[in-house]
């Protein structure tokens, strides 16, 4: 087994309770932290892309780890319209464990009377786990980023429509399936 | 957004150059001529 040196984080000392995994960036590595969440899986021309539960325009591409956009600088139009949404809500998401990401379900119809979120209705969900980086606020429950890239998806669907987008998106986005215990 | 409760900490986790092997330079010898 190969040896890394020791990996290195600014600030505070990181939790040893903490989920991390070494992944490689670039010419570079990163001890990265480990968190679950939901997409929205979506094809285009039979390319798989995610995209955030919350704000579906925030798309994840193949090949390309996400990047938090600020929403306090007004990049997105809804969340500057919801009271107290643009206070130090940034950063991309994820929840500590797999429990709490399945837990946090939400039907589409919900996201849509109560946030004025519409998605397509060829999209369907994925939960997976998701590698964190960069700026990383830990809260009590999940985690905030700077910077992610799924890590890998579970094999959780209830048709086939969603069996068929979900091991797609798990191809382009090279992640494995993972068996929900 | 997701329920994640109170924030807690804040961390920074920065990507760390992959170390740079030193290329091993073998020692020349020179042959070492003997006179007949």
């Amino acid at each position: 087994m190969r040896e890394w040196p020791a990996a290195r984080s600014l600030g505070r000392p990181v939790a040893p309770d903490i989920e991390r995994a070494i992944i490689t960036v670039g010419d570079s590595y990163v001890d990265a932290v480990v968190g679950y969440r939901t997409w929205w899986v979506s094809l285009l021309e039979g390319r798989a892309f995610l995209s955030s539960v919350f704000i579906p325009s925030a798309k994840w591409l193949p090949g390309q780890d996400a990047v938090s956009r600020c929403c306090c600088r007004g990049d997105d139009q809804r969340l500057r319209r919801i009271p107290g949404a643009c206070k130090d809500t940034c950063g991309i998401y994820a929840f500590h464990d797999y429990a709490h990401a399945f837990a946090a379900r939400m039907p589409r119809s919900a996201l849509t009377d109560l946030y004025g979120i519409r998605v397509p209705q060829e999209s369907v969900t994925v939960r997976g786990q998701v590698y964190l980086w960069g700026k990383v606020k830990v809260h009590e429950r999940g985690y905030r980023a700077e910077f992610a890239r799924p890590a890998a998806f579970y094999a959780d669907w209830k048709d086939e429509r969603q069996r068929l987008r979900v091991q797609m998106a798990a191809q382009q986005f090279d992640v494995p399936l993972l068996e929900v215990s | 957004m997701a329920d994640i409760g109170r924030e807690v900490e804040e961390i920074e986790i920065v990507p760390v150059p992959f170390p740079v092997k030193e290329p091993v330079i073998e020692p020349v010898i020179e042959p070492v001529l003997v006179p007949a």
